[in-house]
């Protein structure tokens, strides 16, 4: 019975945060709703068992998805009053579509055969946790949709770089490498120069003295 | 499944702690707005203009290479939990994941992504 | 209690989830940020029908489709959120309307 209570209990806290995001007028509200969602979501997805990818949205979603609305909010400088003008002419076509499109889902989902009460599994001796049933089946089975989504973090990381990153040209940097395989030749001459002539004088070689005070 | 339940609890009381925080001080005395309580404080004379700067996108280059560098960990954990029974197969499949990633990271080090000035 | 829980109210839940989050991009044509939101709305909805069939059937298969789609997800919203960056400081608006070059 708790369970039915707490699922009943974040599906409401999800339809709430959702409402929050879809009828705010100002868009921080709006990503305040989100983040009820995605918490209510994580709680939902304990409550099936599915912990790691519940705490993986956690971590993910709202720490770091929520996180960079954030920041693009705090960038761009929206006049939200401005911005709820207008009212189109297909607005009540696209949400009676809307409408229609939950309707029929929801009837496919009631009609299907998936109606039957949850499977209770016993399992032989202890199960496996959720990471570790994960773990085995990630890297072996699903080897290759693991590849790719190494790739996919590859693109979304240099695309990235690309459109944001603008380098500085007027700011000194040092560069280690270089100086760290400075040779004694490089840094420094011994010279003699005229007297009184000083070290800028026409007549002053570097190398050609170097070599007569060697030598 | 039933061991998550002390953290829903805790997370209920702190919700539960936090509206009553902010909703019995709105109970007992309801606040009374009036024009000059509600303006900005300059020290006596009308604000010039809005306190907000414009925020960097050094910040946002910061954000979007944790998501990135976060989702790598992300992928790691299960792996490390497992790795005794995946045992060689399972293991250069996630050094092909990181060498992905390590090319990306030597592409955003030498163009200099992770300087900050 | 007569509620039990079963796939269809999961399922039903994830069907509205969907349907608020297409019905937020049609409201909000004018705010590009609260698209990507309701975006991520509907990528949600997707991933708790998947763990909910995951956890009646008995099937991990469901939570590592949803693992994937996550990733994607974040990856997405990573590089979209660039473009509206670089889009509001080109056009110096976030209204959709402002995006029309390549009308006529």
């Amino acid at each position: 019975m708790i369970p039915d209570l707490l699922f009943l209990a974040f599906s409401a806290g999800i339809l709430l945060g959702a409402t929050l995001v879809i009828a705010a007028r100002n868009p921080m509200v709006g990503v305040m709703g989100m983040i009820l969602t995605f918490l209510n979501a994580a709680g939902l997805f304990i409550l099936f068992g599915a912990e790691f990818l519940g705490l993986l949205t956690i971590m993910v979603y709202v720490g770091a998805i929520a996180v960079m609305f954030l920041f693009v909010l705090m960038t761009i400088d929206i006049d939200y009053i401005k911005l709820k003008e207008g009212f189109a002419p297909y607005l009540p076509a696209g949400l009676l579509v809307v409408a229609l499109l939950a309707a029929e889902l929801i009837l496919a989902a009631a009609h299907s055969p998936a109606q039957l009460t949850p499977v209770v599994v016993v399992g032989q001796g202890p199960q496996p946790q959720n990471v570790v049933a994960l773990g085995q089946v990630l890297f072996t089975t699903y080897a290759l949709p693991f590849q790719i989504a190494g790739f996919i973090l590859l693109t979304a990381m240099v695309g990235a770089i690309v459109l944001t990153h603008r380098p500085r040209n007027d700011v000194k940097r040092q560069n280690v490498t270089a100086q760290v395989l400075r040779k004694r030749e490089d840094a420094m001459v011994l010279t003699r120069p005229k007297t009184g002539a000083g070290a800028t004088a026409k007549h002053w070689n570097p190398k050609s003295v170097a070599k007569k005070v060697k030598a | 499944m039933a061991e998550y339940f002390p953290i829903l609890l805790f997370a209920a009381i702190a919700v539960a702690i936090a509206i009553a925080m902010s909703a019995i001080p709105w109970l007992v005395n309801r606040p009374r707005y009036g024009k000059a309580k509600m303006s900005a404080y300059e020290s006596g004379f009308e604000a010039f203009d809005t306190a907000r700067r414009t925020f960097d996108v050094r910040f946002y280059l910061v954000a979007i290479l944790f998501i990135v560098f976060d989702l790598e960990v992300a992928f790691l954990f299960p792996w490390a939990m497992v790795i005794k029974e995946i045992s060689w197969f399972g293991f250069w499949s996630m050094m092909a994941f990181l060498a992905v990633l390590t090319i990306g990271f030597i592409y955003e080090w030498k163009k200099g992504a992770l300087e900050w000035e | 209690m007569f509620f039990t829980l079963t796939l269809t109210h999961v399922l039903t839940l994830s069907a509205v989830l969907l349907a608020m989050g297409l019905a937020g991009i049609v409201l909000n044509r004018r705010n590009i940020i609260t698209i990507l939101m309701c975006l991520e709305l509907i990528l949600l909805s997707v991933n708790i029908n998947l763990v909910g069939a995951s956890h009646f059937r008995v099937d991990l298969t469901g939570q590592i489709f949803s693992f994937f789609i996550l990733t994607v997800a974040a990856a997405e919203l990573a590089i979209g959120l660039a473009i509206v960056t670089l889009f509001f400081r080109n056009k110096g608006t976030v209204e959709i309307d402002a995006a029309g070059l390549m009308k006529d």
